[in-house]
């Protein structure tokens, strides 16, 4: 059903800064019994002198009702993944994260975890974390997991230090100084092998839609360290020839990681150890059901095989059969990428995911979320104005790249018009493209398994409204949002141009100041 | 019988590997005056061969000596010749031979120029018949153009053999005054019928400034510079802002050299050129690729003429753009029209582009 009349609380709230008033307190603090104080001393005695401040911080002064209202508003104004249908953010896995989930996270063993309690009390999240890789092995077909990294992107950075320690052990760290990928792979992925000071090698898709194989025969060389790709890419076509890919960088010594960010129209279908890589990794929080968003925090969940296993960060989890324990991963790890030991909140949601799916529940994990994206699809290549580029009539599997330019074209309205309207729908901003985009005026959705198909022609209808409103009345999509929460449109420059960004109160202040 | 029409401009492109940037007003004079010839003619017989064996298919109408019938005869036609014009012939010309063209009327117009004859076809005939444009010109902005003669040729068969269809395609010049004081503004003049398909080039798109004003690239081209190695740098914004990042106050729109991070001569002719290769050392050539129609050669750098491209040898050529640039090509290849259809053989392949200081785009180019 359309949800015409959606209208979003639309509050005038001032920054948390500019609220309160001097000496205003949420909570007030009850001294310490002097019995403690004789024993412990004060707060103050216990801060070395070097580390105590000489004037107070600037803290919001505020009581706890005004605090509270202050963040119901906002939450009133955002449109999270309990309050819409998220299918509009493709490439996210914008499943549901099952509430009991937060039962196990909030219990007081978890809520209370400290990384520097002693083993011998944590052995039950020890378990989980274990078990977790264990499971995920079976998932990948690789030999060895960690849950260290606190984000995806974190994870194909350590795959990329792993690859290296790999190739300097071997006597070849300077000579293979290029990584080979794809436009179409997330930029984590050349990102980080520049950041580990690799020069990357960039492949376009082939007119198919395919990473173009022949680029590749010519990019390999014994100058390649590896190749960091994609399958499916973010166009959702999948690659049925990678394992020539895998092979043809095997043959020059170079090893592949395969970026499983989003796994969700794979489990129980392909494993990496088929196709024959090296590396994989896994966003926990998204195809495990963790929540997604918010920067954080995540875990990229990494994955390899045997030969590679001594260049593993650390520290190490280890099971005796009896215990389980924390250990040193060794002389040839990478060392540290993350302080102590990830996120096992994240880690406890997959393992309670994973546990309560089971195999066979994750396979039909990847086939509903297959077959709701291809109906997805059959209804929006159907609306106005909206075209499926690369490969047309190919099935794509768990998501794809749309494009409205056949509807700018005729109307002048672009997606990012479209994307500001869905908001009036009652619907979060969608995921157009990353960057650089090369299908124009894009639009990439991903109606996880988790959506009914009621949620799907929900979001359809909305989507064929507004292309009916491009074609009658282009101004009214042109000059969206109307029932956000916000009244207007945004400057995006203040959101992308690092000079006019204002992160912290303290550079507002002085940008006002200066402004004045 | 099918009727075909043809009119090539002969003077097209010939200010190109003089440096002046059009054929326009004077700078035709004054390149033929320097010896320089215009390859409208070989590239209009280019077009016509490819179009097959058409014998009888067709009956192929045109203007005297170097307005068709000379392109033709050298193809293996037996045009009629509908009227003479005088030497040399000049837009009047073009858009007299045009009308009549148009009265008769043709089932397609063949025509051999740049931007500016496009103007006249247009002024001319506007949508009354289909046309359809070999690239000659020095530049070439309109959309209504193929990417090379043996496409144009092509299309132009299977459009009269049907079952392509038609499009209003754009054209756009630009003031060569200005292009010449290196301001690049394209006006829309009108709109042409052409036939629609993949081998017409898409119109150009300006001004492709690198996100961090070029740096990152000048970078790249930094490192790629063999010391002491003389290095040809072709037009074009993108090469234009990463250059002085450089330090090197290069020409937007002319060929530069350059040595060890020196520039030695700005905006120079292919003569001049060439001169400077004959000193025998090893030289190499960065260009860019132009945005939106995505043409490596044979577009507004002329002065890179097939005998300087030889000598240099496709190793020692790097293309420099941006990954957006790149991007906006929608995975067509990069287009190469040097006129010289052995020599786009030769280049044709896998090119390094590079598109940031520690990266670059495999990319094709045909």
């Amino acid at each position: 059903m359309l949800k015409g009349r959606f209208q979003e609380a639309r509050w005038e709230e001032p920054i948390l800064m500019e609220q309160g008033s001097r000496g205003e307190r949420g909570i007030l603090m009850p001294a310490p019994e002097p019995e403690v104080v004789q024993v412990a001393g004060t707060v103050h005695d216990l801060i070395p002198a070097g580390l105590r401040r000489r004037q107070a911080p600037k803290l919001p002064e505020i009581s706890q009702m005004q605090l509270a209202r202050h963040y119901l508003r906002l939450s009133q104004e955002t449109i999270g993944a309990d309050l819409n249908i998220d299918i509009g953010l493709g490439t996210c896995t914008m499943k549901y994260n099952p509430k009991v989930h937060e039962t196990l996270v909030r219990m007081e063993e978890m809520q209370e975890l400290h990384p520097y309690q002693d083993e011998d009390t944590v052995q039950g999240i020890l378990q989980v974390l274990y078990e977790t890789q264990e499971y995920l092995k079976a998932i990948s077909g690789m030999d060895a997991f960690n849950l260290l990294a606190g984000g995806g992107t974190q994870a194909i950075y350590s795959n990329v230090q792993v690859m290296r320690a790999y190739h300097r052990a071997n006597g070849q760290g300077e000579q293979r100084d290029e990584v080979i990928t794809t436009i179409l792979s997330h930029p984590g992925n050349p990102g980080a092998a520049a950041t580990a000071g690799y020069k990357v090698i960039t492949l376009f898709p082939d007119e198919n839609g395919y990473p173009d194989l022949e680029a590749l025969r010519k990019a390999v060389s014994p100058r390649t360290a590896g190749l960091m790709i994609t399958n499916p890419e973010d166009t959702g076509l999948y690659n049925r020839r990678i394992r020539e890919y895998v092979d043809l960088v095997h043959s020059v010594g170079g090893l592949c990681i395969y970026d499983q960010a989003n796994q969700n129209g794979l489990f129980g279908i392909a494993r990496a150890r088929e196709a024959g890589f090296d590396m994989c990794h896994y966003n926990l929080h998204k195809s495990f059901a963790s929540p997604h968003g918010s920067q954080g925090p995540g875990c990229g969940a990494q994955g390899v095989v045997k030969k590679l296993e001594p260049f593993l960060p650390g520290p190490k989890l280890a099971f005796d059969g009896e215990r389980y324990f924390w250990t040193d991963p060794g002389p040839q790890s990478v060392g540290k990428i993350h302080k102590f030991y990830g996120v096992p909140q994240v880690a406890l949601r997959a393992y309670a995911y994973i546990r309560s799916l089971g195999a066979k529940g994750l396979r039909q994990v990847a086939d509903l979320a297959i077959l709701n994206n291809n109906y997805l699809l059959e209804k929006m290549t159907k609306i106005r104005g909206i075209s499926l580029p690369l490969a047309p009539g190919v099935r794509r599997l768990e998501q794809a790249r749309l494009s409205w330019e056949d509807l700018t074209r005729e109307t002048g309205v672009t997606s990012d018009d479209i994307d500001r309207r869905i908001v009036d729908y009652g619907f979060q901003s969608y995921f157009s493209s990353h960057h650089p985009q090369i299908i124009p005026e894009p639009f990439t959705p991903e109606a996880v398994e988790t959506y009914s198909k009621a949620d799907i022609d929900d979001y359809v209808q909305a989507m064929e409204a507004i292309s009916r409103e491009a074609y009658e009345n282009p101004d009214l999509v042109k000059g969206a949002p109307y029932h956000g929460a916000l009244a207007s449109q945004i400057d995006t420059r203040y959101l992308t141009d690092p000079k006019l960004l204002i992160t912290t109160w303290r550079a507002y202040q002085k940008r006002k100041a200066q402004e004045e | 019988m099918i009727r075909l029409g043809l009119l090539v401009n002969p003077i097209a492109g010939v200010g190109g590997p003089a440096g002046l940037k059009g054929s326009d007003g004077t700078a035709a004079e004054q390149a033929l005056g320097q010896g320089y010839v215009s390859l409208a003619q070989s590239r209009t017989v280019q077009a016509l061969r490819a179009m097959g064996p058409l014998e009888d298919a067709f009956q192929l109408y045109t203007f005297s000596r170097g307005m068709g019938e000379d392109a033709a005869r050298a193809a293996g036609f037996s045009p009629i010749v509908l009227g003479t014009c005088g030497e040399p012939t000049t837009f009047q010309d073009t858009r007299r031979g045009a009308a009549l063209l148009a009265d008769l009327p043709v089932d397609l117009l063949l025509f051999s120029g740049g931007d500016g004859t496009a103007r006249d076809i247009a002024s001319a005939v506007g949508e009354r018949i289909p046309v359809l444009g070999i690239p000659c010109g020095v530049k070439i902005h309109s959309s209504v153009y193929a990417l090379t003669p043996q496409r144009a040729g092509e299309l132009a068969a299977r459009y009269l053999s049907g079952g392509v269809p038609l499009v209003l395609g754009e054209v756009l010049d630009l003031d060569e005054e200005a292009f010449r004081r290196g301001q690049v503004q394209a006006q829309f003049y009108g709109g042409l019928l052409v036939p629609k398909d993949g081998a017409v080039q898409h119109t150009k798109s300006a001004g492709y400034t690198p996100g961090d004003g070029g740096e990152g690239l000048s970078q790249a081209i930094r490192r790629e510079m063999r010391p002491g190695a003389l290095c040809l740098v072709g037009p074009g914004s993108t090469l234009y802002t990463a250059c002085k990042w450089m330090g090197i106050h290069g020409s937007l729109l002319g060929v530069d050299l350059v040595r060890d991070g020196c520039l030695l001569q700005r905006d120079c002719t292919e003569h001049q050129l060439y001169r400077a290769l004959e000193e025998g050392e090893q030289a190499q050539l960065f260009v860019t690729v132009i945005g939106g129609q995505g043409v490596l050669f044979g577009r507004g750098n002329q002065q890179l003429s097939p005998q300087i491209l030889r000598r240099i040898g496709q190793e020692n050529i790097r293309v420099v753009s941006t990954k957006e640039k790149l991007a906006d090509l929608r995975l067509r290849p990069m287009t190469l029209d040097t006129g010289d259809p052995e020599l786009n053989r030769d280049l044709a392949g896998y090119y390094r582009v590079l598109v940031g200081p520690c990266e670059t785009v495999l990319y094709p180019a045909k």
